[in-house]
């Protein structure tokens, strides 16, 4: 018979539920279910860690977007952000929802063509575009958005040799107040670079400006941010009309919505810090409101989304290890989950929740993850009760960048597994084993 | 170009010019019974030869009026389809029946005088009155000519006209309704009427019946009421019956039960007039004959009155290009089967994206009364709530500050602004529509958006819009307590005025397993709703460039064949695939948001035919699974013996069509149109069962169409050959004209 460890009785002073000038105090409640299924089931049938995706909040994120669009665009197009998620089935989800594909390399490329996604439903993104790579998407008819002088020039020449006018987009780096401008990617609006460079495209005949394309950052609170692109964007486009004719076909606005999550920077939770995609597609739909085209040819209005429509759908479901006091007084977790599968716990504080119900005092914790490395801290303090080792815990919305950014180190990654929206779950991701490590090693042959 | 080349150039010039001429004068002799068939035409022209003396002055009539109509310069179309000169084809067919054979030449003089005042009067009465000219300028260049004939001929009673063969064998009222049909050429005769009564059911059967119909109401008002055996009074009767009953049964209004009563009741007004012109002038020496004057008089009349209506309900006025009785039905009957009542005019929903009807007609709030042809909408999120958090903001409301769109092109004629938006849950009664815009649309039909947000109006009054226009923006102004939009259509611009009848068009209904598009739709409280949003990739998918040419390979029961077939546009702007050899023609339009198919004419084996089945009605929605119906015409589907007693019973409303139910998805990279009848085989399968595959390079790549158990596979040439490139004929209309032939 085990004796339990004598705890010392610590003294506070009740206060359920009071009020600061922020908001309630909230009382953390259990997550015993994820997506309807018990988390109990989903470990004893697929193990610990565990990724698990909701595909109705997939389903969900993705319409509550479109519609908010829809209704304010006479167009819109949604292309799913591969280097969020790029798991076949959370693609095929959204593909099946009528999404194209955004890649940034010839992987994500090929990914998505081996999703049977057409060619010409892939707008090709990020600096990442060699020669080599041109050749291979360029005949599929893939929309390329430039980044560079260097790369139109080299696509202008591959155009005419191929014999074929690609459609391409400009990729527009422009300031808008309150954000950092993310200036390393495409042509400077307010330098009048990128209308030199449209420009260029519309005097060298060998392409087609089909759009202007803008990612203004990540995790962007302020909808108002969007207008101001918006602005810019559409007096771009009144610009290219006005001097070269040019009715563009698209209008891309990139992605940044935050989901719900908070950042560390932020005080409050992010349920309410986030705007609605209703605020952004509001303020984008105020800053457009000068684009001077004729009725019926509204230009499209692209979305590349990634986080805010896949982050709140995943979950991960980790294990506690041990319980340990640290030397500061400060109760410390071990968990079987690090920053080898939770890498945007550098950037986030995870909302975490037992999976059980639980009773004790909540004190300040700190959690560790199970790497033999001293920066493998998934949260460094959270208010949080007494846990037993084995009990379960559930990391959530951590369904972005983190099974496309995790690393297989030190320890194998585990299943990912997803719950249909009349709860049945399979695994969308197999667990690594051994031989998914060795598969590709080779000991040469003079071993 | 040497001498010969230019003789022969100008002799082919002759030639054509020949058969254009020949072509007129057929299609004049063929107006007298409403009809452009050649062969009705024929008919009539071999009706007036039984007397030859009435063949040469009505050949004669008709030439001198189409040379006439040349040397005025008179509208060329007009005049080749024998417009100006039916008038004239009276007027001579009239002389020979009023000038003796042995009168001087003065007499024929005068008679071409009357045939140049007639064409000058057809001209001028097509040009001058919105009602039709009917014979008007015929009644007045034969009353003319009759008044002067007394100076250069004595005595110039009607020549009498012997009865004709054969006319013993009949009973008296069969004797007399062919008779009467003969007394359309001024040749009251058996032989005369019976080839008239052959070209009337080579014409129509409906039209055909409608002239059995006047008769017999002629015919029994001149036995039982009148008791008339006077065969001048009972041919006049029987005939202006006929004409009546024709012209408004089956060519004014389109056939059905009532029209066929306002026929019954204008041929008895028409008797009146006859009857009454008869008993004033008819004994009475030198008097003029009543002739066709009653029919003129009746249907002028008819057609004035019918015109006076706020809509046009039953019987419908025919409102397009007139066919035969039979085709003017099928094109009414597919039009309003297809897309609503309403003509021409196609409301949209006013928003973007999947809105929510909240109150709709006779909706028990307040769409009642003068009111009660109201939608409202809002926006419900997945739990059926149309607000986040606690709906207490106006900025919880989905629907707020959204964009409210025009419905359809028009002219903004009244903007109201400045009503201050509600806070949610209160009313304010003073200005109880609070922000709206009305725009025009068509003579007596306005819309009006109401409960917009202040000063978010786009328009200013006067300003032209089309369709999809920003209006403003929702909002919660007037009587409205939680931010709505209400639309309604109205005869007037004044607010507040009462609702006409509404539906919208081309709604795609969502919250449904298969999105399904309702080609015209009145929405009902709950119902999920958002307009076509177009796929341009998908709408380029049914895109045939101008002299395209595309050639199918056809396999089926028969063996395989080759069809080749082009895309054309006619002067109207009017989209059409005519198979090469021009026996078949497939009137389409094509929109951003749909491909339609509006008729196929020409034999039954052309691919078209069955093109025109698998493709009838193709949306070019965003969403790539989406099911909708569709009514095709369901005579070509019947034996051809069975067809004439169709056209019959069609007037009385029996099914006219055949429902077939489509959907499309998407299967790898090419888009799929399937199409099942509703009607089944014994066996259970469906009479029709279509698949269409499309792709974004090739368009339409392969169709099957199965009827009964007969199936075709087409398949489409990869490569077609484009005809040689021609300056292309610009649309006039905008391309977007969906009248019929």
């Amino acid at each position: 018979m085990s004796t339990v460890a004598y705890e010392r009785p610590v003294l506070t002073r009740h206060q359920v539920g009071a009020m600061n000038k922020f908001s309630r105090v909230r009382a953390m409640e259990p997550q015993t279910h994820i997506a309807g299924v018990r988390v109990e089931e989903l470990v004893e049938k697929y193990g610990s860690p565990l990724f698990v995706f909701s595909q109705k909040t997939l389903v969900a994120r993705y319409r509550e977007l479109r519609d908010a669009f829809a209704r304010r665009f006479a167009r819109v197009r949604i292309a799913w952000s591969y280097k969020t998620n790029y798991l076949d089935a959370i693609c095929t989800t959204f593909h099946r929802e009528g999404a194209w594909a955004e890649v940034v390399s010839v992987f994500e490329w090929e990914k998505a063509r081996h999703l049977g996604i057409p060619g010409d439903h892939i707008h090709f993104n990020g600096p990442l575009k060699t020669e080599e790579v041109l050749r291979r998407v360029v005949p599929e008819g893939t929309i390329i958005h430039l980044d560079n002088f260097d790369e139109l020039a080299l696509l202008e020449r591959l155009a005419e040799e191929l014999g074929i006018k690609p459609k391409v987009a400009i990729r527009v780096n422009l300031a808008v107040e309150a954000i950092p401008a993310w200036s390393r990617f495409g042509f400077n609006y307010e330098s009048g670079q990128a209308r030199t460079a449209a420009a260029r495209i519309i005097a060298g005949g060998k392409l087609t400006l089909a759009g202007l394309h803008c990612h203004l950052g990540t995790c962007i609170l302020d909808p108002r941010a969007y207008r101001d692109q918006a602005a810019k964007l559409t007096a771009l486009a009144n610009d290219l009309r006005q001097a070269h004719g040019l009715v563009l076909s698209f209008l891309d606005i990139g992605g940044g919505f935050p989901s719900h999550s908070k950042l560390k920077a932020q005080y409050l939770p992010g349920e309410q810090t986030s705007p609605s995609f209703d605020r952004y597609a509001e303020a984008c739909a105020e800053g457009m409101a000068g684009l001077e085209y004729p009725p019926g040819q509204e230009p499209m209005i692209v979305l590349e989304t990634g986080r805010a429509l896949v982050d709140d759908a995943g979950s991960m479901v980790t294990t506690v290890i041990a319980n340990k006091r640290m030397p500061d007084g400060q109760r410390g977790l071990v968990i079987d989950a690090g920053v080898n599968l939770l890498f945007t716990s550098y950037w986030y504080e995870h909302d975490i929740v037992p999976a059980q119900p639980f009773g004790g005092l909540s004190e300040p914790t700190v959690m560790y993850g199970p790497l033999c490395m001293n920066i493998d801290v998934v949260r460094d303090t959270i208010a949080f009760p007494p846990m037993h080792v084995g009990d379960r815990l559930v990391v959530r919305n951590v369904g972005a960048y983190n099974v496309t950014q995790w690393m297989q180190f030190i320890t194998y990654r585990p299943a990912v597994v997803m719950v249909s929206a009349s709860g049945e779950h399979a695994i969308i991701r197999k667990a690594e084993t051994l031989e998914t490590v060795l598969g590709p090693e080779q000991v040469p042959p003079w071993f | 170009m040497d001498a010969s080349t230019a003789r022969g150039a100008g002799l082919a010039r002759w030639g054509v010019r020949l058969a254009t001429t020949a072509d007129a004068v057929v299609l004049t002799y063929a107006q007298l019974l409403f009809s452009r068939s050649r062969l009705v035409g024929a008919a009539l022209l071999l009706a007036t030869a039984v007397v030859p003396r009435f063949f040469v002055a009505g050949l004669g009539a008709v030439l001198l009026a189409i040379v006439l109509a040349r040397l005025l310069r008179l509208a060329p179309e007009a005049t080749d389809a024998g417009q100006h000169s039916y008038s004239a084809l009276l007027v001579g067919l009239g002389a020979a029946a009023v000038i003796s054979p042995s009168a001087s030449l003065g007499a024929w003089l005068l008679a071409g005088v009357a045939v140049l005042v007639s064409v000058v009067l057809t001209a001028s009465l097509r040009a001058a009155l919105t009602l039709p000219a009917l014979t008007l300028p015929f009644l007045a260049a034969f009353y003319l000519l009759v008044s002067a004939l007394g100076l250069v001929q004595a005595g110039h009673e009607a020549q009498s006209v012997a009865v004709g063969p054969l006319a013993q064998a009949l009973p008296e009222w069969a004797r007399l309704y062919v008779r009467a049909l003969g007394a359309l050429l001024f040749l009251p005769r058996v032989d005369a009427g019976a080839l008239v009564l052959v070209a009337l059911a080579l014409h129509s059967r409906i039209a055909l019946f409608l002239s059995g119909l006047g008769f017999a109401v002629a015919y029994a008002l001149a036995r039982s009421v009148l008791g008339t055996h006077d065969d001048a009074l009972l041919l006049g009767l029987a005939l202006n019956g006929m004409l009546v009953a024709t012209a408004l049964g089956g060519v004014w209004f389109v056939p059905s039960v009532r029209a066929y009563l306002v026929a019954v009741v204008a041929v008895l007004v028409c008797a009146l007039l006859e009857v009454a012109w008869f008993a004033r002038f008819g004994a009475r020496h030198g008097a003029l004959p009543a002739l066709i004057a009653p029919f003129n008089l009746t249907v002028l009349l008819a057609l004035h009155a019918a015109r006076q209506r706020l809509s046009n309900g039953a019987p419908h006025l025919v409102d397009f290009v007139p066919g035969t009785p039979e085709q003017n039905l099928a094109y009414f009957r597919g039009r309003t089967e297809r897309f609503g009542a309403m003509s021409g005019l196609r409301f949209a929903p006013p928003f973007r994206g999947r809105w929510a009807c909240s109150q709709g007609v006779s909706g028990g709030v307040t769409h009642e009364g003068a009111w009660r042809h109201a939608l409202d909408f809002e926006v419900l999120d997945d739990d059926g709530r149309a607000h986040r958090d606690s709906g207490a903001q106006l900025t919880d409301y989905y629907c707020y500050r959204l964009p409210v769109l025009a419905p359809a092109a028009g002219t903004v004629s009244r903007v109201v602004d400045g009503v201050k938006d509600n806070a949610v849950g209160e009313l304010e009664l003073e200005d109880n529509w609070g922000n709206a815009v009305i725009v025009y649309h068509a003579p007596g039909l306005y819309s009006c958006v109401a409960h917009l947000a202040p000063g978010t109006i786009a328009v200013r009054e006067g300003q032209h819009l089309a369709q999809g226009e920003l209006l403003g923006l929702c909002g919660n102004s007037g009587r409205s307590a939680t931010p709505h939009l209400h639309l309604q259509l109205q005869a007037t611009p004044r607010l507040g005025e009462a609702t006409l009848p509404i539906a919208l068009h081309d709604v795609v209904l969502c919250g449904v397993e298969t999105p399904r598009l309702q080609a015209v739709c009145v929405p009902k409280r709950g119902e999920q709703l958002r307009p076509i949003e177009p796929d341009l990739e998908r709408a380029a998918m049914l895109r045939f460039a101008y002299e395209r040419e595309l050639r199918f390979s056809l396999r089926g029961p028969r063996g395989v064949r080759i069809e080749t077939v082009v895309a054309d546009l006619d002067l109207l702007g009017r989209h059409s695939l005519r198979s090469s050899d021009r026996s078949a023609t497939l009137y389409y339009e094509p929109t951003a948001s749909a491909f339609t198919v509006h008729d196929v004419i020409g034999p039954d084996g052309s691919v078209l035919h069955l093109l025109r089945l698998a493709l009838s009605r193709v949306p070019f929605d965003v969403e790539d699974a989406l099911a909708w119906t569709d009514r095709l015409p369901l005579r070509e589907f019947l034996p051809v013996w069975l067809r004439p007693l169709f056209d019959l019973a069609s007037p009385f409303g029996a099914p006219a069509a055949l429902e077939m139910a489509y959907s499309a998805q998407r299967r790898g990279e090419a888009w799929v149109v399937e199409g099942r009848s509703r009607a089944l085989l014994r066996g259970g399968q469906p009479l029709v069962a279509t698949t269409a595959h499309l792709t974004a390079q090739a368009g339409l790549v392969r169709a099957q169409v199965r009827v009964r158990s007969r199936e075709t596979v087409i398949e489409v040439d990869p490569n077609p050959t484009r005809a040689a490139v021609r300056a292309p004929i610009p649309a006039l209309t905008g391309g977007t004209a969906h009248v019929q032939r």
